[in-house]
């Protein structure tokens, strides 16, 4: 025995309202609280830093066991189980822009995923879930979650070697750990996933076409 | 195969015919068979591109015929 619904065309309705406006607040406050940050220029920049010897319990996180830094230098985060971050004055424009990077492209990623998203629930509240362009804007959504996960991280971690360099924190005596880090996979296996679902999508579309004119 | 193939086909649908000589309207039969009038009215104006064999036995059944009553094939241009 089949269900009559899973999810009623009203809530699938609702839903894509949410995902609208989650996706319009989210494409418009990401840009600008990274924009804002341009305007702060100046003042102290907070950057992610990683050390080359971290404290090997928390308990050791104290700024006893930290670097010797420049004046106004701080090191924020010491609390147990948290990122460490630097804040350093005298930032420079992109300096702030790049450590807010993040969020610039997290916000465009959600209000572009959302604008992918709802004509496609869209469709499927209207009971035409295989309607043309839906394989396109899953495949779309894939290629954004993917794209904004791994650009997404690596610029505040650009702001970091920034920082770092105009402090004269570079070289084989610094403290701290030059480079970048990727954390892809939780976003390749979510966009793996999503393709997965478009190519399922896209032959959902074929049959479509091919009972169109069924009777 | 592409929609424009699908579209190519010369199967003609009598129908129409049929439904006069038994003195029966598309609402009645669609009523018989189970099927709208929407897509009844589809497949007697050869708009239609596929038949489900449900269908064709439905529709043979209440109107007394065979498949071949219902199709044919229009010759090659």
């Amino acid at each position: 025995m089949t269900r009559s619904t899973y999810v009623k065309p009203g809530t699938i309705r609702g839903l894509g309202l949410v995902v609208g406006l989650i996706g319009l607040v989210a494409a418009l406050a990401g840009p600008t609280y990274a924009i804002s940050g341009a305007f702060q220029a100046g003042a102290a920049v907070v950057v992610p830093v990683e050390l080359i010897e971290p404290p090997v319990t928390d308990a050791a996180r104290t700024s006893a066991s930290l670097p010797a830094l420049p004046d106004g230098v701080r090191i924020a985060g010491l609390t147990p189980g948290s990122e460490l971050e630097l804040s350093a004055p005298g930032s420079t424009v992109l300096e702030q822009l790049l450590s807010r990077g993040d969020a610039a492209v997290l916000g465009l990623a959600v209000g572009l995923g959302a604008w992918l998203l709802r004509p496609l629930l869209a469709s499927v509240a209207a009971g035409r879930p295989f309607g043309a362009g839906n394989a396109r804007r899953l495949a779309g959504l894939a290629s954004v979650v993917v794209v904004a996960a791994g650009i997404g991280p690596l610029l505040p971690q650009i702001a970091s070697l920034a920082v770092l360099d105009r402090l004269d924190l570079v070289g084989p005596d610094s403290p701290f750990v030059m480079g970048l880090t990727f954390a892809f996979t939780p976003a390749v296996l979510t966009g793996l996933l999503l393709l997965v679902l478009a190519e399922a999508f896209r032959q959902g579309e074929r049959l479509s076409a091919d009972v169109e004119g069924l009777v | 195969m592409s929609p424009a193939e699908l579209d190519t086909h010369r199967v003609t649908c009598h129908l129409d015919r049929l439904l006069v000589d038994r003195q029966m309207t598309l609402t009645e039969l669609a009523e018989r068979v189970g099927v709208t009038v929407v897509n009844l009215s589809v497949l007697k104006n050869d708009r239609a591109r596929a038949v489900r064999f449900s269908t064709l036995t439905a529709i043979c059944d209440a109107l007394d015929c065979q498949p071949g009553d219902l199709f044919s094939v229009a010759p090659a241009r």
